[in-house]
């Protein structure tokens, strides 16, 4: 009879044992999005993911893809040939449609960043309300930290794609929907940076992935000034007084040398030390996967490319329009730092890879040529650091806003005496000093080649081209791939919204920006 | 059982009654009652004695014995017999192979009879087995099951691939479990001694799985090793060695060839893209392409231009390959007494590779043991030790480059790059240079099911299994400063060091009763419950900067490159759990039907899904025992089966049904991040609902027989990985999504046309055909498509979705034709972005005549299962010599070779498929090979339905000439068998593909071995 009693206390003791909790297996080496917003330490680890994640919009070639098919750059002529999806940056063709993987691709990484943010803002709020003293000072930061990701990156996405199915997290959980109008969206964009603007510091925190107040005072007057008409947010007015405030009160200056702005060996990290004085804020990079950016290898010339540790080698992605080459007066410092012109490595001039396009050894840009890999690591390793805002263009914006309020020559003298200045080291030759007396209209045209000699290759110019309402005019005159084939229209200021997004988001049936399939 | 009673009778009418009781001498011989063959190894015991004996090679045994007493004879794979002792007179015994009935199959945590298994099963023999010597047993089962669909790979060191009836999930997992002794394990079953293997039970349908309801979806294969019988201790010992090569080579041009291919490219390029005045172009191409000296010419080297004028032609390949052997020793150790039984044995293999540098050695030891303490309790063990040590190849690249080498190049290692013709191409290294990585990896797997088994009262079974699966696994690389990898990298030496381990545990319980009432009513049952809990993590070290390449990968101390770190690791695990219940009715022995229930959780599921149910029920019915078929001789078997079931699936990535942050160092802190993935909390098990119905039928004794299965499976909630929405925040999510719709037949046929006293003849055949059709994606879904590609986002040509379609399409642009000069108004009205498309050039169908080429013109242009597929083997036999013939068949299946693509379109830097001779020229229009071109942008020979080519094959995959000795001889020097056998693999395929193999695809070409072997015991 024992052995029954045995048997009969064994298996209930395997049934039990069978229960629930034998089938709760938690992952080791991750956190689940419960845990993730559970204490500062947890959310202090999630924002540095958030921001790692919005770098990623700028690392390896899809960092690139905004930027392609304006005045300022264009593809190489290996890469137009060999990818039809990609040409579609720069050909305006039939290919620049919804099916359009690379266009998808741009759409696909902006998001993430957008609806964590909105996640995080969420839980954050919750947590602020249970929190108290220091951790709530946290907290707050936190929230002004991420209300400015989220501003930024909704910023590209609307001046991108127009009209867009904004974040709207529901119970911690984001819930689809349909696209909304350009005053939600933009609305959505202030109130985040008003809050950025109420919970940051002026002064910059030890850690440069934390904005400042000048930070959020600068994107919302980019927002002021490039938000269209139909949003109701333009405003010069308002975008002059940030700009004024920032100018008077943020601290900045420039650097008295342009070279020193894109010398990875000068400018290197994210410590308030090792900034520039110039730096408003900053995609900060280094040598170390993953924190390289790979630019180089978009940007350099193939024909340099067979020894892997030289600084100019590369793969043709991204060139400067003749235009672009061009349009430096003689003694402008800035265009030995922004374009390559001279390829000769180690005395040998280097000769085109046969078949892989006749543009290897035209000008290249060079603002991401890394000097402290050259000759040790490929050049794919490279990690300069890419600015997001900086002093020079809040400047120029200033200056913009100056002239569309109607004092063309205080914006004539600002860009005189800070920007050009400095571009022709110091000392402003009488020749290429602008005259004061322009006309209004005369200042857009220049301030619009003023910007591309600053900030060429920083990202900036197909905003620039949209808001001044140049973008097919200019195009079609100064793009290498428009003018043997004009086809860029009004229409071609929006991507078109990929399918990836209208076929997986029931909000979107049929919906798509005018003129585009 | 009606045979031996028949024997009786004659015996006891033949035999004056009334022997004496005393120790008398019993010789006999034995044989198969189907062949008539002498069956040597047969155990003979007396019932209640150790003593025992065995079959020698003619069949025959003598034994000690007194009268009355009860000798028992027992052989794997047959039934088991027993035979009263009544005089001296020689015995003649004939065994009936056992056919569905009378054998013992341990399933998780139970010993079932097979004959229980109601359900559609097949049964591979050892002596099936044996037909083939191979280290991999998946290779070893190859076109021997109806349904089982085994894909051996060419490239060394992989295991085969399996499928069970098809396809019946999307993503995630297509391959059986094993089940080893009643252990479960999902990988690494190619590690087994095949000498160790006594039976392997192949499960195919919803019912016979349904024992492992929670994984059955794939089919089951249950694999039982040896166990000691009783009487004499044997040993055994199987040898073989073999020599092995490459199956096939392409056809290649030589080096004239490829110089005219390469200068008719440079000229077709020149033509179409150069803006010189006419005049000067016949100049320019004089100068530049014709001329046979270096400069002016520009599209030679001088060193390919002096291998050109010399005749040369050189052979990369040769560079990096060799000849292979391999060789195989096992030896076994087996015996059993009355309380216990033992198995021991030995393995040691070892293989050298094709490519050099590689070679691999395994020693395995295994050991069963079974032991009754009480007569209520039984113990014992099945485990198994396995090792593992080699150097498997260092870059996977290194073939195909090598293979693909512009064979007007003279090999050297002196550069870092391969070169194609003047340019130099950063993406292919130095097959030479190859040769400097050091690889060296091991594995260590220990396996152990360990059970205790009571046994109360007749009947009453009850039985505790605990299992344990350890693997341990370690994997270095050195890339030496010689090598392109490190000087790729600017790494300066750089050393890998990957570690795994996995421990996994097993805790099976079962109540088993059986019991015969009124002698017709058969009634079974099992109750059990099962834990499992899987553990598995790595981790790797990738470091650099040694300057020299002193101490390989095993002193990282010196690493200086600290910078250039890469260290990463895993840790994961997950549990199972279950309860089922299995009921048994068999009415006399003609009516069978088998009810099982089973609850299964796993840990991959989320707290609202967690469990599932998984029923199944099946019937079988024996013709041949119903009165009505007693009186006939022609029928000797006649059953039908049915069943229907549902068997499940969990084989998804873990913690899918979480939102989950990995952890990323960057900018000096660690970040959270999440990679796309978004969790789903209601993720449930994956449904596989089966219909099947079979017949088996005999007839003449069985010497012709068939099996044929219908199915119709219904895979419902499939678990896929989905792409989301992107403004959701995330790209991807596990999901249960859509169904999948499979069926086939399955028929494989058994005859034996000649069977006298020295000559048989044995046919098996098999022919399996199955379809699938997705009937249903997420949502509204029409089609899901695999993206990927250089942005991550291009719809690859295989890998997608389509409802409607089957699983496994090609998607691509149909042909539409070679453009020829007529045809270039049409092509010039189309949109085709910055491609060019001229005369000899592939036009892709503009199927929806909207002027532009786009993915809208892509569709399904072909499907990569077969139609139908199976095997067919044959053996002949005169006295102790035999001939066995095995081949497996393919018919319908499309593959794209991207090999030959690539071979086929070379503009003459590399090399090229001889095929290429048939291009395009003005002057040879009507073809289908494009024309030569150097640096093409147009539509390439990959991008449509022309490249799809038909992988239907027939293979000799099996040719083994045997002899075993006599008898008499053997005995003479103590032998109690021996027999040496010649077998050559893969000896002939017959296909009209153009890749390597229809089979085992481009990576490597398939291989052939011949080999030569002994079997012995005493």
């Amino acid at each position: 009879m024992k052995k029954y009693i045995y048997i009969i206390i064994f298996f209930t003791i395997v049934g039990f044992s069978c229960k629930d909790p034998f089938l709760e297996q938690e992952p080791q080496t991750a956190l689940s999005s419960e845990q993730v917003f559970e204490n500062p330490e947890s959310v202090q680890a999630f924002v540095y993911g958030l921001y790692y994640q919005w770098r990623t919009t700028r690392v390896n070639r899809k960092g690139f893809y905004t930027m392609l098919g304006t005045d300022e750059a264009q593809q190489g002529e290996y890469q137009v040939r060999t990818e039809p999806m990609q040409a579609a940056f720069d050909r305006y063709d039939g290919y620049y449609d919804s099916e359009n993987t690379s266009i998808a691709e741009a759409w696909n990484i902006r998001w993430p960043v957008a609806v964590q943010a909105s996640e995080g803002l969420y839980h954050i709020n919750k947590l602020l309300g249970k929190a108290s003293g220091e951790e709530a000072e946290q907290y707050k930061l936190f929230l002004g930290q991420i209300s400015f990701y989220r501003a930024c990156i909704l910023f590209e996405l609307t001046q991108y794609w127009g009209k867009l199915p904004l974040p709207n997290v529901v119970d911690g959980q984001n819930q689809l929907g349909a696209r909304k109008s350009l005053q939600e969206v933009y609305k959505m964009i202030t109130d985040d940076l008003e809050t950025s603007i109420a919970t940051l510091s002026e002064k910059r925190p030890t850690d440069g992935r934390i904005p400042t107040v000048w930070a959020a005072k600068m994107l919302l007057a980019k927002v002021y000034m490039a938000a269209p008409e139909e949003s109701g947010y333009r405003n010069f007015a308002e975008a002059r007084n940030l700009l004024e405030d920032l100018k008077n009160r943020g601290g900045f200056a420039l650097e008295s040398n342009y070279a020193d702005l894109f010398d990875a060996s000068k400018v290197a990290g994210h410590l308030p030390s090792e900034a520039s004085t110039e730096e408003i804020f900053t995609f900060y990079f280094n040598n170390v996967w993953p924190d390289d950016n790979q630019a180089q290898w978009y940007c350099g010339s193939r024909a340099c490319s067979s020894d892997p540790n030289c600084m100019y080698g590369g793969y043709d992605l991204i060139l400067p329009t003749s235009y672009c080459v061009n349009i430096f007066e003689p003694g402008d410092k800035r265009k030995d730092v922004s374009i390559r012109t001279d390829f000769v490595y180690n005395g040998k001039q280097p000769s085109p890879a046969a078949g892989f396009g006749e543009d290897q050894l035209k000008p290249h840009f060079k603002k991401y040529e890394d000097v402290r890999i050259d000759g040790t690591k490929s050049f794919y390793n490279t990690g300069g650091n890419m600015y997001y805002f900086r002093y020079a263009d809040a400047l120029l914006m200033l200056a913009e806003c100056m002239n569309e309020t109607g004092n063309t020559s205080e914006a004539v003298t600002l860009v005189n005496t800070t920007v050009r200045t400095r571009a022709f080291g110091g000392a402003l030759p009488a020749e290429y000093t602008w005259d004061t007396g322009m006309s209004q209209d005369e200042f857009r045209t220049k301030i619009l080649d003023e910007r591309m000699r600053e900030l060429a290759c920083e990202g900036w110019r197909r905003i620039d081209l949209a808001r001044t309402g140049k973008f097919e005019e200019l195009i079609r005159a100064r793009n290498t791939w428009q003018v043997a084939n004009p086809t860029v229209e009004a229409k071609h200021r929006l991507f078109p919204l990929p399918m990836v997004e209208i076929k997986q988001n029931p909000n979107l049936t049929g919906d798509q920006n005018p003129g585009l399939n | 059982m009606s045979k031996l009673r028949l024997y009786l009778i004659l015996l006891m009418c033949v035999l004056p009654l009334g022997a004496m009781a005393q120790n008398m001498k019993i010789e006999g011989s034995i044989r198969d009652s189907q062949t008539k063959e002498a069956l040597a190894g047969v155990n003979v015991s007396v019932q209640g004695e150790s003593a025992g004996t065995m079959t020698d090679g003619k069949g025959e045994f003598s034994i000690t014995t007194q009268r009355g007493s009860v000798l028992e004879f027992s052989f794997i794979g047959y039934d088991k017999q027993e035979y009263v002792v009544k005089t001296n007179a020689k015995i003649q015994l004939e065994m009936e192979p056992s056919a569905i009935d009378m054998d013992e199959v341990i399933v998780v945590g139970a010993s079932m009879k097979k004959s229980d298994l109601t359900g559609s099963v097949a049964r591979v023999s050892e002596r099936a087995l044996q037909q083939t010597p191979s280290a991999d047993l998946n290779a070893a089962l190859q076109g021997k099951v109806a349904g089982v669909y085994i894909q051996n790979s060419a490239k060394p060191g992989e295991a085969a691939s399996i499928k069970i009836r098809g396809n019946n999930s999307i993503q995630y997992g297509t391959s059986p479990i094993y089940v080893i002794d009643g252990l479960l394990v999902d990988q690494g079953f190619e590690m087994l001694n095949p000498s160790d293997i006594a039976t392997i039970d192949v499960l195919k349908d919803a019912s016979a799985t349904a024992i492992y309801g929670a994984r059955g979806a794939n089919g089951v294969v249950v694999i039982t090793t040896k166990k000691g019988q009783k009487g004499k201790p044997r040993v055994t010992y199987d040898g073989w060695f073999g020599a092995q090569n490459f199956s096939k080579t392409m056809p290649m041009i030589d080096g004239a060839q490829l110089h005219d291919l390469r200068v008719e490219a440079y000229i077709n390029e020149f033509n179409n893209t150069s803006t010189l005045p006419a005049a000067r172009r016949e100049w320019y191409i004089e100068n530049n392409f014709r001329s046979t000296t270096v400069p002016p010419n520009t599209i030679f080297t001088e060193d390919e231009m002096n291998a050109y004028l010399a005749g040369e032609t050189y052979d990369w390949l040769d560079a990096v390959t060799q000849k292979a052997h391999q060789q195989n020793h096992a030896i076994s150790v087996s015996g059993a007494g009355d309380k216990g039984s033992y198995f021991l044995s030995f393995n040691y293999n070892q293989q050298t590779g094709l490519m050099k540098n590689v070679s691999y050695k395994r020693y395995s030891g295994k050991v069963n043991l079974e032991q009754m303490v009480k007569p209520w309790l039984k113990v014992g063990t099945n485990s198994t030790f396995v090792y593992q040590s080699g150097h498997p190849v260092g870059n996977d690249n290194t073939f195909s480059t090598a293979l693909t080498a512009d064979p007007l190049l003279p090999v050297s290692g002196d550069y870092w790059y391969m070169r194609y013709g003047t340019e130099e191409s950063q993406s292919h290294n130095n097959p030479i240079r190859d040769l400097n990585i050091v690889r060296d990896a091991d594995q260590a797997r220990f396996m152990s099911s360990n059970f205790v088994n009571i046994n109360p009262v007749k009947g009453l079974d009850i039985r505790s299994t605990f299992s344990v699966d350890f693997m341990s696994k370690e994997d270095y690389t050195y890339y030496s400063t010689e090598t392109t990898t490190s000087y790729k990298n600017s790494a300066d030496g750089d050393a890998v060091q990957r570690k795994d381990k996995l421990l996994n545990w097993q805790w099976d319980n079962t109540v088993s009763y059986k019991t015969l009432i009124a002698d017709k009513h058969s009634i079974s049952a099992i109750l059990g419950t099962n834990m499992s809990y899987y553990s598995y993590n790595w981790s790797n070290i990738d470091v650099r900067g040694f300057d020299n390449d002193f101490f390989l990968y095993k002193a990282i101390a010196g690493a200086s490159k600290k910078e250039d770190f890469n260290v990463s690791s895993d840790f994961w695990t997950y549990s199972m759990a279950s309860v089922f219940l299995r009921l048994g009715y068999v009415y006399d022995s003609r009516y069978y039907i088998t009810l099982t229930g089973r609850y299964d959780g796993s840990s991959k599921f989320g707290p609202n899904n967690k469990w599932g149910f998984f029923p199944s029920v099946s019937a079988s019915w024996n013709i041949t025992g119903e009165k009505f078929m007693q009186n006939q001789h022609v029928v000797s078997n006649l059953r039908l089966r049915v069943g229907y079931g549902l068997a499940g699936n969990q084989n998804i990535p873990n913690y899918g049904y979480q939102t989950l942050y990995d952890v990323r160092a960057t900018l000096a802190s660690s970040a959270l991040v999440n990679f796309g993935r978004y969790g789903n909390p209601d993720l449930r098990w994956e449904k596989q609902k089966q219909v099947n119905v079979g017949l088996d039928y005999g007839m003449f004794k069985d010497r012709l027989s068939f099996a044929l299965d219908f199915f119709h499976i219904d895979n419902e909630d499939l678990l896929m990985t989905i792409s989301k929405s992107p403004s959701s925040g995330y790209l991807t999510q596990l999901a249960n999504v859509g169904t999948l719709r499979n069926k086939g037949v399955e028929l494989s046929l058994n005859a034996s046309p000649v069977r006298t006293k020295d000559w048989s003849w044995d046919i098996g055949f098999n022919i399996s055909a199955d379809r699938n059709k997705i009937i249903k994606l997420d949502g509204q879904a029409q089609e899901i498509y695999n993206l990927g590609g250089y942005t991550n986002n291009e719809i690859q040509s295989e890998g997608n979705l389509f409802v409607g379609q089957p699983l496994n399409t090609i998607y691509m642009y149909l042909f539409d034709r070679i453009v020829q000069e007529s045809d270039m108004d049409y092509v010039n009205s189309l949109e085709l972005s910055s491609r060019m498309v001229q005369p000899g050039d592939i036009l892709p169908l503009d199927r929806d005549h909207n002027g532009i080429i786009n993915d809208q013109d892509r569709t399904v242009v072909g499907v990569k299962d077969p139609k139908f597929y199976g095997g067919i083997n044959t053996t002949l036999r005169w006295r102790g010599l035999e001939l066995t013939l095995v081949g497996n068949y393919s018919y319908g299946a499309k593959r794209v070779s991207s090999l030959y693509n690539t071979l086929i379109t070379s503009d003459g830097r590399g090399a090229a498929h001889e095929d290429i001779l048939n291009r395009w020229t003005p002057e040879n229009t009507n073809t289908t090979i494009p024309r030569a071109y150097h640096a093409f942008t147009g539509f390439g020979y990959g991008s449509t339905s022309l490249c799809v080519q038909d992988a239907s094959f027939f293979r000799l995959s099996q040719v083994t000439l045997a002899y075993t000795f006599p008898h008499k001889w053997m005995r003479k020097i103590y032998l109690e068998n021996l027999r040496i056998y010649f077998t050559g693999n893969n000896l002939l395929t017959a296909t009209k593909y153009k890749g390597f193999d229809p089979e085992t695809g481009d990576w490597y070409p398939n291989t052939r071995m011949y080999v030569a072997g002994i079997n012995l015991s005493f």
